[in-house]
């Protein structure tokens, strides 16, 4: 094979990244086992290599991460990377989304967080941070090691964020232009970037990957703790550190899917901020895992009870991140989601991810050492074997037992733990506060369950060749309305209940007073929110009940201390973010419903009727031709679209609207601009844009638009004749356009030449036009047609007749045709949100509660460490 | 007999205590009711991947029942939207897995980029003559390069 030498190519920064990801692999192994052998006191030497391995470790990330900006930002095309997922127009933080839009670099991400994690813990984790530190220097290096790019055996190991665009598809050097100027010159054509998905060109998508990157990287700590707690036998110990840590990661990941929320909100055309999509629900499980953790952590630190399930959540929810990782990035969504990953063919590599840390930690569950280290290599061999299943056996087999091997190792995992802490079964009084939260605790991870069997149906079905799919957004609707409900009422009581035993009446009374209190706001509510239906009172009832129960509760109980007052003020806010879910989902209004009656459905019931129910069905788009204001909202809002204005690369659509109130006066004017961005390389992209009031929000996007039609003339059809008289009235073909002949002007009348001109009136969705068809008989009769573009109409004037019954009258023959009227309209979909700035305002103070209760727990483990 | 023996049973037992039951058996029985129900709700109450011609024997039973459909667009079939007419009507034709075309009605705009698209999840009903689709779920080849 001939050796091109290729021009221009940078391939240093390349060699240099990729140098670097090999240190950091190598580095964060060496740590991991200096650091695991330095928790034995004969290894106690190894701590400090241990520290060393992982500083190496961490510096070799950020010198990834910088590599790897630096060729995006500077345009490499060379690289596959900065090929694929940037362009030379994209400002300076738009580079900053390309990082992250490819797989490559959202792991270097979770990386990134682990490192900066991983050293503030190295710093203030003291006795615990060669064993905390060991299990985030494993998980670093299987992250690397998705970041390697090589090939063992024919198994792919990852896949490189620095392979060249020549090494990555070959055929780009096979392009016929390159015959003329050499394959070496390759790069004088590849200039330009495939760029950023336009739908990511949005500053939330700058800063809601790293801030849920940060919440996925964060939940490692509590896990390790944990893990840290059953390998050093420090079994009671561990949920003090890891309290304020899991409160973090609640804090954090929390923040990411509210910020992912109002991007979908904000910029796509879902109509909403939350669609139950696999995807988003992969974010939202782990989330609920962990705020269980956290619930069962605080109960754990003040009583000492429910150490097992504790640990098992805790552990469980580090796992739900993996689980997550995997759904999302191995493709087994496929179908499912309207979110979409390349599958990188990682599949394998992030099942043996999950799998190791699964297993490893319940191998850890023995007393015995040796029976952990049998249990380790059978059990995960075992479910190595059946992932890379080489024989040749039924699928359903394999995945029988694969589940037998996991579900048995889940449950020796809890007896393991069950005689490792040697307690019984609790028994709690009904008055205490542990057994209301443990029920709490329930409950989450009921609804949790819930949404992970829905969520994971995909996978179920390739397990086992089922073909089930979720019933989608009302069924998890339905199902978690009856969780939130069980939620909020158990927020609003529970902090009115202590530890241990309450004096019944020292509950019951504070209790009844914000309920009867809850239940006057909520009449109000009812008023104000126009949510009248049974259906939806218990959650409203109890979403305000939790609110005014915790303000009263900071009040009473807390004195109005605020630094003490961080769990009741996030509840508040929780309880206002499901008053704000519940009020902007069920008042949802489509602004742009129509029911004109024009419909092009024709198709016919088996009794021959046209089918009602499908004509009635969702009709949320309306046509708004240019300058024509329309009504929308039962007269209450009207929008006319003003024009369109290309402003490379978007077009925008000013649509100006009016809103007047029930005596038809103007409350309020604005304008609009949703705009669309028909990308070369992407299609068409289509912006919304929202006008934001204080209770409610108008959301409009273009769902169409005039130019996207096919622009060749069309020739005229649908031919019909009519006979009229002066002042007669006729429709076209397809009934859309009314004709009315007017008059007749008569430009000449004499023996030798007839010359008349018809005046007819074309009345076409609301607009008039004149159409002045000839008909001139000289020697011979010619006839002169006329068209009206703007309606899509031609008139021609055929004859002229008399009329039998009335000889005195004449009649006119009128052929009229149509085509498509040219004008230039868009169709628009415009929804209002009623009061969604509760759920905004609600999150708001739900994380504002959360910092609160994080800087407490830091104070507390601090002062718990000291003693 | 029997009956006033066990009952004596069950006082006896019980007095000595005092305590009651404790309130943890009932509510982790609560909770293993809720959770057999989402089985329940997993295995009986799901949609389902279909062909046409099973979408169309389900309806006769369960017409209210969403179910999902892989298709490919039969891009050599007209499609229609006439946005002027009716904004909301859109038709095409689809072939799903087994090969079979059905028409195939969208109550709404026509989606971006559909003339990008082969393969799409058609998510709705199958109806007399047509499958109504509720849902249009569309793998953008462009958008989600994959070589």
């Amino acid at each position: 094979m001939e050796t091109i030498l290729f021009k221009n190519e940078h391939l240093l920064i390349g060699n240099i990244g990729h140098l670097a990801v090999v240190i950091a692999l190598v580095a964060s192994l060496l740590s991991t086992v200096a650091y695991a052998f330095s928790t034995n006191e004969k290894f106690k030497g190894l701590f400090s290599l241990g520290r060393l391995f992982f500083i190496i470790h961490s510096i070799s990330v950020i010198v990834i991460f910088v590599t790897l900006f630096s060729i995006i930002h500077n345009h490499y095309y060379e690289y596959h990377y900065a090929y694929k997922h940037s362009s030379n127009d994209l400002p300076t933080h738009y580079m900053i989304s390309c990082f992250w839009e490819g797989q490559e670099g959202s792991f270097l991400l979770w990386m990134f967080w682990h490192v900066v994690i991983g050293l503030i813990l190295m710093w203030k984790a003291r006795s615990w941070e060669a064993p905390v530190l060991a299990i985030i220097a494993l998980a670093q290096f299987v992250l690397g090691s998705m970041l390697l790019g090589i090939e063992i055996g024919g198994a792919k190991i990852g896949s490189s964020p620095f392979i060249l665009l020549r090494e990555y598809s070959p055929e780009a050097l096979l392009i016929p232009v390159l015959d003329k100027i050499g394959k070496s010159n390759y790069l004088e054509i590849y200039k330009d970037g495939n760029g950023l998905n336009p739908l990511l060109q949005n500053y939330w998508m700058v800063i809601h990957p790293p801030t849920l990157f940060f919440g996925f990287a964060t939940t490692i700590v509590p896990f390790a703790f944990a893990f840290a707690g059953l390998w050093t036998k420090r079994i009671k110990e561990w949920t003090i550190p890891a309290l304020p840590w899991a409160l973090i990661a609640v804090t954090v990941l929390g923040t990411g899917i509210i910020m992912g929320g109002y991007w979908a909100y904000e910029s796509l055309n879902f109509g909403g901020y939350w669609a139950w999509d696999p995807v988003e629900n992969a974010s939202l499980m782990p989330w609920i895992l962990m705020i269980t953790a956290t619930h069962l952590l605080l109960i754990n630190k003040s009583t000492g009870k429910y150490s097992v399930l504790t640990l098992v959540i805790t552990v469980f929810s580090f796992f739900m991140v993996l689980y997550a990782t995997f759904l999302t990035r191995s493709g087994v969504l496929g179908n499912a989601s309207v979110h979409s990953f390349t599958d990188l063919g990682l599949s394998g590599q992030l099942l043996l991810f999950l799998f190791l840390f699964i297993i490893m930690t319940f191998a850890l569950s023995f007393i015995n050492k040796r029976n952990a280290i049998i249990f380790f290599v059978s059990v995960f061999s075992l479910l190595m074997l059946l992932v890379f299943w080489p024989f040749n056996t039924s699928v359903i087999t394999v995945s029988v037992l694969g589940s037998l091997v996991l579900v048995g190792g889940t449950i020796w995992f809890i007896i393991n733990l069950f005689k490792l802490y040697g307690n019984g079964v609790e028994n709690d009084k009904v008055y205490s506060r542990e057994l209301w939260m443990f029920v709490g605790s329930l409950v989450l991870l009921l609804s949790g369950l819930h949404i992970i069997t829905q969520t994971s149906i995909p996978v179920f079905n390739k397990l086992f060749l089922t073909s089930k799919a979720s019933r989608g957004e009302s069924h998890y609707n339905d199902w978690q309305m009856v969780f939130a409900i069980a939620i909020v009422l158990l927020t609003a009581i529970g902090q009115y209940f202590k530890y241990k035993n309450t004096p019944s009446e020292k509950f019951w009374e504070p209790v009844i007073t914000a309920l009867l209190i809850s239940v006057i706001v909520s009449v109000g509510a009812l008023y104000l929110f126009q949510l009248w239906s049974v259906k939806y009172l218990p959650l409203l009832i109890g979403s305000v009940f939790t609110i005014v129960a915790n303000i009263h509760y900071i009040r009473k109980a807390l004195n109005g201390k605020v630094k003490l007052a961080g769990a009741s003020i996030a509840h508040a806010g929780f309880g206002l973010m499901m008053v704000g879910i519940l009020v902007s989902s069920v008042n949802k209004k489509v602004l742009s419903e129509n029911r004109s009656g024009n419909t092009m459905f024709s198709e016919k019931t088996q009794d021959g009727k046209v089918d009602q129910a499908a004509i009635t069905n969702n009709r949320e788009n309306i046509l708004l031709a240019k300058n024509r204001p329309v009504m929308l909202a039962n007269n209450t809002l009207e929008a006319t679209f003003i024009n369109a204005e290309e402003i490379a690369p978007n077009k925008y659509f000013k649509v100006a609207y009016k809103r007047f109130d029930k005596n038809g006066k103007v409350t309020d004017t604005f304008s609009l601009y949703p705009n669309s961005q028909n990308n070369p390389k992407m299609g068409l992209v289509i912006n919304p844009d929202t006008k934001h009031y204080l209770t409610r929000d108008i959301f409009t996007h273009i769902t169409f638009e005039s130019s996207l039609e096919k622009s060749e003339d069309q020739q005229f059809d649908h031919f019909k004749t009519d006979t009229v008289a002066i002042g007669g009235t006729f429709v076209t073909e397809d009934g859309t356009r009314q004709l009315t002949l007017s008059k007749i002007n008569v430009i000449s009348k004499d023996v030798q030449k007839l010359h008349l001109q018809a005046e007819v009136v074309v009345n076409s969705l609301g607009d008039t036009f004149i159409a002045r068809p000839e008909f001139i008989s000289e020697e011979r009769i010619r006839i002169k047609e006329s068209i009206v573009n703007q309606a899509g109409v031609m008139v021609i004037m055929d004859r002229i007749i008399q009329d039998k019954n009335d000889p005195k009258n004449m009649l006119f023959i009128l052929t009229t045709a149509t085509r498509r009227p040219k004008i230039d309209y868009i169709i628009l979909k415009a929804v209002e949100f009623p009061f969604i700035n509760l759920l905004w305002g609600g999150t708001f103070i739900m994380v504002f509660g959360f910092i609160l209760s994080i800087v407490q727990r830091f104070k507390e483990a601090r002062r718990r460490g000291l003693e | 007999m029997d009956i006033n023996q066990s009952e004596h049973n069950t006082m006896s037992t019980e007095t000595p205590k005092r305590k009651g039951l404790n309130p943890l058996y009932i509510i982790i029985l609560v909770a293993v009711s809720v959770a057999l129900a989402i089985g329940i709700s997993f295995f009986g109450d799901t949609s389902k991947y279909v062909c046409f011609a099973e979408a169309e024997e389900i309806a006769k039973e369960r017409p209210n029942l969403q179910l999902h459909v892989v298709t490919t667009l039969s891009k050599n079939k007209q499609e229609i939207y006439n946005p002027q007419q009716d904004p909301n009507y859109y038709e095409f034709y689809a072939c799903d897995t087994t090969g079979a075309e059905r028409k195939v009605i969208y109550f709404n705009a026509k989606p971006q980029d559909m003339e990008r698209t082969d393969k799409v999840v058609l998510i709705g009903y199958s109806r007399q003559g047509y499958f109504e689709a509720k849902d249009i779920l569309k793998k953008c080849p462009s958008k989600y390069e994959k070589k």
